[in-house]
């Protein structure tokens, strides 16, 4: 089991274990963390489980591919670490890694 | 299925296997659901002689298998069409070009399906969706203001039609005066038995007509956006890239197409038959103006009681083993939404309209790499629609003995007309 932590938008903090290959989404629908919503399940076309990775862990997991990044785009709280959480793939490595929920509709 | 069961619920397997895809078997909600529960409780993936459609197929009727189907689109392909088609015939490649099939994302199977959509799934994501609900309310407002003072209307072309068509025709940059005649056009094509629509009581020419003409029109505003781009969807399409490259004509037009079809009929059909559900059923209707913030659950259930699409159809890929029976590839297999929906094991009470329903996994809007895309706007079409209607005109019901009309149709579950009342209102809404 790798430990994640979820900041939800109320500043409190989720930490839960994760499956390894699991998504986030996937791992914050699991655990109930609220504001992350996975509408179509991980197809980036919903846009509503959308995350800010914290800078500390924002270089060792792998980049956003360009559909990814095409999401990204329309939102306008556009900082860094901003990525949809489904494609954020649970290792052992992430062990730690924290993220905070974006305003999902 | 050798045994006649005459008589038996859902009636004979006989009547079942020939009324699947038979228009006519769904102007009588009872006997389909019946069918359908039928179906579920003994022969859930159902070989079914269907003489009268002119082809045999496999149905699916039970939640999981419905799902799973649905999800495993490299068994199941969309190769022919992401719905039951008129016919059983073969649609030749002159056809699916002239039909728009051979670049529409309904009939395309991945990875060429994803290509096509990805592009496009950011612009109905929820969040670009929740941009649009002001100019929403202020659509939904302004058709109740429309229709209030009258006192009286007939729901389906009035507010529950009008509502989809001003907010995709706005959205897609199709001038006002062109919207009755795209109207008219898109429910030849997607509900051709409606006989309020139907040309020559032939269904199948309704058909060709209604395509041909939306697909016509959509080639013409195509050519006016590449000639003189303008701030709206049309124009954006046109900017879309496929394997680097703009999209050609016929691509853009087929896009077109799709948004139009889709976004006006489920809607319409789900605000109608959502309408009656609350009109029917007072004591929701209650709970819905005591607890405004049940108006997203109440949405959903609305879909998963009404399943305006209910049948998909997708051919079997290779042969296989699925729920026990043993398909062939070039199979067809019916996957019945509209059952899925109501399967007991999955939902208790399954018949009753229940907008507290929780948790509420439908398959209204399908599932998988075909889900539907328009389906948050749809959803926020839907919500403001009731949350607004039923304090606007808080004395809506149906008028005396005009009882609604459903749509003959196995693709489509709506109503042809809705005869409401209630007392005018001169401002509806402020």
């Amino acid at each position: 089991m790798t430990k994640v932590r979820f900041v939800t938008s109320d500043g409190h903090i989720c930490e839960v274990d994760a499956v390894d290959s699991d998504s986030m989404m996937r791992t914050a629908i699991k655990n109930g963390v609220p504001g992350i919503i996975g509408e179509c399940g991980g197809e980036m076309a919903c846009g509503t489980c959308h995350v800010f990775v914290d800078e500390a862990w924002i270089d060792r997991i792998p980049e956003p591919g360009s559909e990814e990044l095409d999401m990204l785009g329309i939102f306008e709280d556009d900082e860094p670490g901003s990525r949809l959480s489904c494609q954020i793939k649970v290792r052992p490595e992430l062990d730690g890694l924290t993220v905070t929920v974006a305003q999902n509709s | 299925m050798n045994e006649s069961g005459c008589g038996r619920m859902g009636g004979s397997w006989e009547e079942i296997d020939n009324g699947l895809l038979n228009p006519e078997w769904y102007g009588d909600r009872d006997r389909y659901v019946a069918g359908f529960a039928r179906l579920r409780a003994e022969d859930p993936v159902h070989w079914t002689e269907n003489d009268s459609f002119g082809r045999h197929h496999w149905t699916l009727s039970r939640y999981s298998d419905v799902s799973d189907y649905l999800t495993n689109d490299r068994l199941f392909s969309s190769r022919w069409d992401t719905r039951a088609p008129n016919s059983p015939e073969r649609r030749t490649p002159e056809v699916r070009h002239a039909q728009g099939w051979d670049v529409s994302i309904s009939a395309m199977d991945n990875p060429l399906h994803n290509v096509y959509r990805r592009p496009v799934n950011k612009h109905f994501s929820a969040p670009m969706v929740a941009k649009m609900a002001d100019s929403i309310r202020a659509t939904v407002d302004g058709i109740i203001r429309e229709v209030g003072p009258t006192g009286s209307c007939d729901f389906v072309a009035e507010v529950a039609g009008e509502l989809p068509v001003r907010v995709i025709m706005s959205l897609l940059g199709v001038p006002e005066s062109d919207w009755e005649k795209l109207r008219r056009a898109t429910s030849r094509w997607r509900t051709p038995a409606d006989p309020r629509w139907m040309i020559d009581n032939d269904r199948i020419k309704t058909f060709d007509v209604g395509i041909t003409e939306v697909l016509d029109y959509c080639s013409e505003l195509a050519q006016s956006r590449r000639r003189e781009p303008k701030d709206d969807f049309a124009t954006l399409i046109g900017t879309i890239r496929v394997d680097g490259d703009l999209l050609s004509l016929h691509e853009i037009k087929t896009w077109f197409s799709v948004i139009i079809a889709a976004g006006l009929e489920t809607t319409r059909n789900a605000a109608a038959v959502g309408t009656w559900l609350f009109i029917t059923h007072p004591d929701q209707r209650e709970l819905l103006a005591a607890t405004p913030g049940l108006v997203g659950s109440a949405v959903d259930e609305v879909l998963r009681w009404v399943s305006p699409s209910r049948t998909r159809l997708r051919i079997c890929n290779e042969d296989t083993e699925f729920g026990g029976q043993k398909m062939h590839s070039g199979d067809w297999v019916i996957g019945l939404l509209g059952s899925a929906n109501l399967d007991e094991s999955v939902f208790d009470d399954p018949l009753k309209f229940d907008i507290t329903r929780s948790p509420n996994e439908h398959l209204g809007f399908g599932k998988g790499i075909h889900g539907c895309l328009g389906r948050n706007l749809a959803r926020l079409e839907l919500k403001t629609l009731f949350s607004r209607l039923f304090t606007a005109l808080p004395d809506l019901t149906l008028a005396p003995d005009a009882a609604p009309y459903w749509i003959p149709d196995y693709n489509v579950t709506g109503f042809s007309s809705m005869k409401v009342e209630y007392t005018p209102v001169d401002t509806a809404t402020r």
